[in-house]
């Protein structure tokens, strides 16, 4: 079982709960019922117990009086009336008087011209119609079983169970009668369907509670429904009787049925209840006048027969004019809703959830003001993330095509919070938005700038402002559909846009990732080298030592001559290869930098020093540093070393003029450039590009160029920084250092 | 000249010493030994029997440097090093290089463990020390000499082909006197020899 089933079973228990404990019958009633069926019935002693009861001895001598007045003024006495009317007209009485007593009908009488919902006043009209019209059929029947005065007491009874639910859900009754009122449909399938019990069946329930005879019991279990759903054990003449009562003073307006079908099926009651249907018409002009009768012995009411009938045509034209005005006000609400959904098809046909949020939005806006048929109207978004606003608008200045887009200073309030929980629908735009004021063409339009939210939840607030007239549309049932289109596309678009932004985070995250894992891959390569080398240089120094040494001892010996001069050649390429294996090594092994405030003229100082004693003698520099870049928090001895290697380098290429070497700091980019240019021979755009890869050199096998350059990238790299070569216009080459002002920051490539 | 030096060889292989004897190696006067050695400043023992007086080398050579008399005669005139190193040919280099003029005693070891040994017997004023060895590290030898009374004024020189300078640094910081990288300029070794030699003992 779902919970929607457990929930409706529960419900139906709490209904009959509560039937259990609506009141019970009089005892005289229950002992009215339970002697009159049996067959010898003591006259005396039914007398005696109506006579216990004063308004009912009343109600039965009034009775007598409308049954036959010739009579009326000599019986007095309550056996008298009894003898005359016939038990079962007495006992019909009885009843009437008792239930209409519980429900207290007299007291609660209402106006019933215009409310929808349960009519009290008018439903016991009804009922009495019912009363009389069967009683007045069942005279006609030619069937002996349906008796007047029982017909009389079932028309009267039969809709108790409307009753009862109008007694224990008057709020939820209330609502299934306006669906059917609005519908046109048989009240107890909308019963079922909002309360999960209709009004038979409670009714029922009722009737077996109060031991009201079977008959009786059947006739509100069964009236009204077709006649072959009515088991064969039930008194099917009987209920068609009062079916076809009921149904036929439904058809006359003659009080309140709480029903309202088509009309039922008359012609297959009557022939059930043995009725000639030819006879009908007649009985109309009988029935008006009994009901006027009854009414007063019950003390409904005192209407004369032409006044109730013109009454009953009066509710019957209102009720024209009402079906009719519906029935234009659904013909208007059908031409909207067409209306709308072709504005979805549209809207949707040209919406492209890929694009980006500022394409939809227009698309939005050009959608609303065209199904508004707005002259103004503009679109707000804020973002729920930074509350940044972005704004689009068109009016009578300018295209509608390609509205003004303008972004607004932040919004730090929520939209929400500024339009309140209502959503500030139909709110006018410069008393919650006064930002917008100045966007407005023309001060006689800001009065009539109002507000449409298309979707202000937690992650998207969009709102329109536009100058139309909206009145005559219902906002909810008639704009709802297109506001939640408009609004899903808005959903999408921020939903679409923001996975985009993932995405491009998960590029950017993936790309640093790459970077250190080849940054990684170049450590433990570096480390693999390292102790490859390490090791290397144990064991080839050995060797060369001995080479280096004996070809030193040789050309002490041999000095002055050939030989003397070939040992010198050996000595001296076991020296070069050594310190070759010392490159190799130091390359491998450079190790973290540490970082302390340096002066850059002193850096710059040292590498020339480091310069100088490479190359043998002094370089010519031109150093100029930037005021703002004269210090810097760097390994110094690192720097110096890279900077070093540009020097030699720089040396080396032969220049034409004074190298010039520039130091500057660009603070916006948190950068510090190191630029060092010479006008020499320059380099091919391969050497351009493997300058600082180990080995690589462009000049002829035998002037190795060792891993000097190598060395400074490794260094400068371990500071976070770039070095580069280009070409310098003019000729010759320019060296380039980057390195981050704050080397905390990882990566300044 | 030649007697000289063979003079100077002969106390080097002496173990104990005469009065007349050490007056001889100490260039003073026998009379200024006897006093010394009366006095307690100079210790010995005397002939079981006689009162000949007999003073031991080790406690002669204490005192002669507590009182800054030159160490030459008595360990004679060539300065002895001791080569270390597991690469023969790199021994056969050095012993080569810093015998090819007569200036050095030179003995070689290959391992950790015999040049122990030899630093007992052969008493060197220099060892030369390569830094990979097969049983124990070059850094570890330097430290047990260093600690020790009886050889701490011997100098060690580092060589290697190992050259980061961290391991360097560390080398010094062991007690080392000097660090030549492989491969040397011959020359240079010799002079360095030479320049630890000459600087004052500890």
């Amino acid at each position: 079982m779902t919970d929607r089933q457990a929930d409706r079973a529960r419900q139906i228990e709490t209904i009959l709960q509560q039937v259990d404990r609506l009141p019970t019958l009089s005892p005289i009633a229950a002992r009215l019922l339970e002697v009159t069926d049996v067959d010898d019935v003591d006259l005396a002693q039914v007398a005696q117990l109506i006579e216990t009861d004063v308004a009912l001895s009343a109600t039965v001598l009034k009775l007598v009086r409308a049954a036959d007045l010739g009579l009326s003024h000599r019986i007095t006495s309550v056996k008298q009336a009894i003898m005359l009317l016939g038990l079962d007209t007495v006992r019909s009485a009885v009843l009437s008087v008792e239930v209409l007593d519980l429900f207290e009908v007299r007291s609660s009488a209402q106006d019933l011209s215009t409310q929808t919902g349960f009519d009290n006043h008018g439903f016991w009209k009804h009922a009495v119609a019912v009363a009389c019209a069967s009683q007045l059929l069942a005279k006609e029947s030619s069937d002996p079983e349906v008796e007047p005065d029982m017909a009389f007491l079932a028309g009267l009874l039969h809709g108790l169970g409307k009753l009862v639910l109008h007694m224990v859900l008057p709020q939820a009754y209330d609502r299934a009668l306006a669906i059917a009122e609005q519908k046109h449909a048989k009240g107890a399938s909308v019963e079922r369907a909002i309360l999960g019990i209709d009004h038979h069946t409670v009714g029922r329930r009722l009737a077996d509670r109060w031991g009201l005879p079977h008959w009786l019991r059947d006739v509100i279990w069964f009236n009204g429904q077709p006649l072959e759903a009515v088991p064969g054990s039930a008194p099917r003449s009987m209920i068609a009787t009062v079916s076809l009562a009921s149904a036929w003073c439904q058809k006359h307006h003659l009080g309140w049925s709480g029903d309202f079908a088509a009309d039922a099926p008359i012609g297959s009651f009557a022939e059930a209840a043995s009725i000639p249907a030819a006879k009908l018409p007649d009985l109309v002009q009988h029935l008006l006048e009994d009901i006027v009768d009854r009414e007063s012995i019950i003390g409904l009411g005192s209407e004369t027969p032409p006044e109730a009938l013109l009454q009953a045509i009066a509710r019957a034209n209102q009720r024209l004019g009402s079906l009719n005005a519906s029935l234009e006000k659904q013909a208007r609400a059908g031409r909207r809703r067409e209306l709308i959904a072709r504005y979805t098809a549209t809207f949707l046909d040209q919406l492209d959830c890929g694009q980006p949020m500022e394409k939809t939005l227009a698309s939005i806006r050009r959608s609303a003001a065209s199904l508004f048929g707005a002259t103004y109207c503009g679109i707000v978004w804020r973002s729920s993330t930074d509350g940044s606003c972005r704004f689009m608008h068109a009016g009578a200045s300018c295209d509608d095509e390609h509205p003004h887009a303008v972004t607004l200073p932040l919004m730090k309030q929520r939209l929400r919070e500024i339009l309140g929980p209502s959503g500030g629908m139909g709110v006018a735009a410069s008393s919650v938005l006064p930002c917008l004021d100045s966007f407005f063409d023309g001060a006689a339009e800001v009065e009539s700038v109002r507000v449409f939210p298309i979707a202000i939840d937690d992650d998207i607030e969009v709102i329109l402002i536009h100058n139309a007239e909206l009145s005559g549309w219902n906002e909810r049932t008639d704009l709802g559909p297109m506001r939640s289109v408009w609004a899903s596309s808005v959903r999408a678009a921020s939903v679409i846009n923001r996975s985009r932004g993932l995405e491009d985070d998960l590029a950017t995250a993936n790309r640093a990732l790459g970077e250190m894992q080849s940054e990684l891959a170049e450590r433990a390569s570096m480390a693999r080298l390292g102790e490859m080398t390490a090791g290397a240089a144990h064991e080839m120094n050995n060797p060369l030592a001995v080479i280096h040494g004996r070809a030193q001892m040789l050309c002490s010996k041999l000095e002055g001559t050939e030989l003397g001069g070939c040992a010198a050649a050996i000595a001296a390429s076991a020296a070069d290869l050594s310190d070759l294996i010392t490159d190799l090594n130091v390359l491998a092994r450079m190790s973290e930098p540490t970082l302390a405030l340096s002066d850059a003229t002193e850096v710059v100082r040292d590498a020339l020093a480091l310069a100088t004693d490479r190359i043998g003698h002094p370089i010519e520099v031109e150093v100029e540093i930037d005021a703002e870049a004269g210090s810097m928090v760097t390994d110094r001895k690192l720097l110096a070393h890279a900077l070093e290697e540009l020097f030699v380098n720089a040396h080396e290429a032969c220049s034409a003029e004074k190298v010039r070497m520039r130091v500057h700091a660009d603070p916006d980019a948190g950068r510090l450039y190191f630029r060092i240019e010479d006008r020499g021979c320059g380099l091919s755009e391969k050497a351009l590009r493997h300058a600082f890869d180990p080995f690589f050199s462009e000049k002829p096998a035998g002037r190795q160029r060792g891993f000097g350059l190598a060395k400074a990238r490794r260094g400068i790299e371990l500071l976070g920084g770039r070095i580069w070569v280009e070409a310098r216009q003019g000729g010759g080459t320019a060296a380039c250092i980057a390195l981050n002002l704050d080397p905390s920051i990882a990566s300044a490539a | 000249m030649a007697s000289g030096e063979a003079k100077q060889n002969q106390w080097a292989d002496k173990k104990v010493f005469t009065t007349g004897e050490a007056a001889q190696v100490c260039k003073v006067s026998q009379q200024t030994i006897i006093r010394c050695f009366d006095s307690g400043r100079l210790t010995g023992f005397r002939v079981p029997g006689s009162k000949f007086r007999r003073i031991p080398r080790a406690e002669l050579m204490r005192f002669m440097k507590t009182n800054g008399i030159p160490l030459d005669s008595i360990e004679g005139g060539r300065k002895r090093v001791l080569i270390v190193d597991d690469d023969e040919a790199i021994n056969g280099l050095l012993v080569d290089v810093l015998t090819r003029d007569g200036q050095f005693e030179v003995e070689t070891a290959l391992t950790g463990y015999e040049a122990g040994l030899l630093t007992e017997s052969f008493k060197p004023h220099v060892i030369i020390l390569d830094y990979m060895l097969p049983d124990i590290n070059g850094n570890v030898v330097c430290e047990r000499i260093k600690n020790r009374e009886s050889t701490r004024d011997i100098k060690i020189l580092f060589i290697s082909g190992v050259v980061d300078e961290q391991e360097i640094r560390a080398l010094l910081e062991s007690g080392a006197d000097d660090f030549i990288k492989k491969p040397f300029d011959i020359d240079d070794i010799a002079s360095r020899i030479h320049d630890l030699l000459e600087s004052p003992a500890v």
